[in-house]
């Protein structure tokens, strides 16, 4: 996945700020911040939905494998069980990440303004 | 790679040795033997093994390219060499001819051990190579158990 | 909600092939047991075809039903599928009209075990991810 990884994921709780922007702040002058949050909120959601789409493809994916497995159209044993893995790892990975965010949200919740 | 291609292959083989077995053992018991239904003494046979290409079913033609370097072996004939017959002189024999010569299979049994012993080794290759399919496909299940 | 819509296709194929693998290994092994007796035809037994259509056609002609009770039409397709059994065609008749080949046998039945238990696993890691799923992971 190109996108979600899980030192990507920590800047992104930390900053609030997508990924091409962790990326384009490294050469170019840093965005003014409050413009930055609003674009911050945003990019939970879109994060989130890439990352839901990612898992699905691979689920997809590994779905199509077993039924040509199923079938016996194809034999290779190993490319099925490293797709199927690959779909099982990013599920897990997802439920995760959403998790931590849910930790975050809830612990700024409980703050007392 | 699948793993159902190299299974057939090394099935091919033992199928093959076991024929060749087969005749090795036919023409060690029949070493002496000077009558036969076709007439004449008993002529040492020999399979011929031939490499040919692997076949497979009409849907795997279609889904999988075909790759010619995999060869499994057959047996397309079995060759009987008219030639090897050896007369010795025995006046007694009851298939003795005019001159008192019996016409015997020219069979040399150590040669028939040795080819015996190799086609037992290439037996044993072969199902060692079935049982490294089976546990190379076997280890690609353990992936992520 | 119904089981059918939390448990697709993929799963029935593989609990399909589970089925037609076991059947395959009881032909086979009872062409080994009969790989001496005479007049004894090799027999093979066939259900990748059906089964890759009875997976492509569910997806086309399912029809909604407003009633679980009601014959879902089309959806039950994969667990209708039904094997071919039949003389194998291709055997190399022996003088006592046997066609049994030890070797093609043997090579059978490692194939299909081999594919018996990937098609386990697969269902294993599949219901193993909706129950994860359904269990907010131990959450």
């Amino acid at each position: 996945m190109d996108g979600l990884t899980i030192s990507n994921s920590n800047a992104l709780l930390d900053r609030g700020s997508t990924l091409g922007e962790i990326r384009a702040s490294k050469n170019a002058i840093p965005t003014p911040t409050a413009p930055g949050q609003a674009e911050g909120a945003k990019s939970f959601a879109d994060t989130l939905k890439d990352a839901v789409n990612n898992v699905n493809t691979a689920q997809l994916e590994a779905d199509k494998k077993a039924q040509e497995l199923a079938v016996g159209k194809t034999r290779d044993v190993a490319d099925v069980m490293i797709t199927a893995e690959k779909a099982d790892i990013s599920l897990k990975l997802m439920t995760s990440v959403r998790n931590k965010i849910i930790e975050a949200y809830q612990e700024i919740m409980k703050m007392q303004v | 790679m699948d793993f159902s291609t190299s299974l057939r292959v090394s099935a091919s083989g033992l199928s093959a040795q076991r024929q060749r077995m087969n005749t090795i053992s036919s023409n060690i018991a029949n070493i002496n033997t000077t009558r036969t239904p076709e007439g004449g003494p008993y002529r040492r046979k020999d399979v011929v093994l031939e490499a040919m290409p692997d076949a497979r079913n009409f849907g795997e033609l279609v889904t999988m390219p075909p790759n010619d370097n995999i060869q499994r072996v057959q047996v397309t004939d079995i060759h009987v060499d008219q030639d090897a017959v050896d007369m010795r002189l025995e006046p007694d024999h009851p298939d003795a001819n005019q001159e008192g010569y019996v016409a015997y299979p020219k069979i040399n049994l150590m040669e028939e051990m040795a080819n015996m012993i190799q086609a037992t080794r290439s037996y044993e290759a072969n199902v060692s190579a079935i049982q490294a399919s089976k546990d190379m496909a076997l280890n690609a299940l353990e992936i992520g158990r | 909600m119904s089981t059918k819509q939390i448990f697709d296709r993929t799963t029935d194929a593989l609990a399909s092939s589970l089925r037609f693998r076991s059947l395959r290994h009881n032909v086979t092994a009872a062409n080994l047991a009969n790989a001496e007796t005479p007049g004894y035809k090799a027999k093979m037994v066939e259900f990748e075809g059906a089964l890759q259509r009875a997976i492509d056609i569910e997806g086309a002609n399912r029809a909604m039903t407003s009633s679980d009770d009601h014959f879902a039409m089309g959806s039950e397709a994969i667990s209708r599928t039904r094997a071919d059994v039949y003389d194998n065609p291709e055997g190399n008749v022996t003088n006592d009209q046997n066609t049994v080949d030890i070797e093609r046998e043997m090579a059978t039945l490692q194939e299909n075990s081999i594919l018996y238990k990937a098609a386990l696993q697969l269902i294993n890691k599949k219901l193993g991810a909706i129950r994860y799923a359904a269990t907010e992971g131990g959450r």
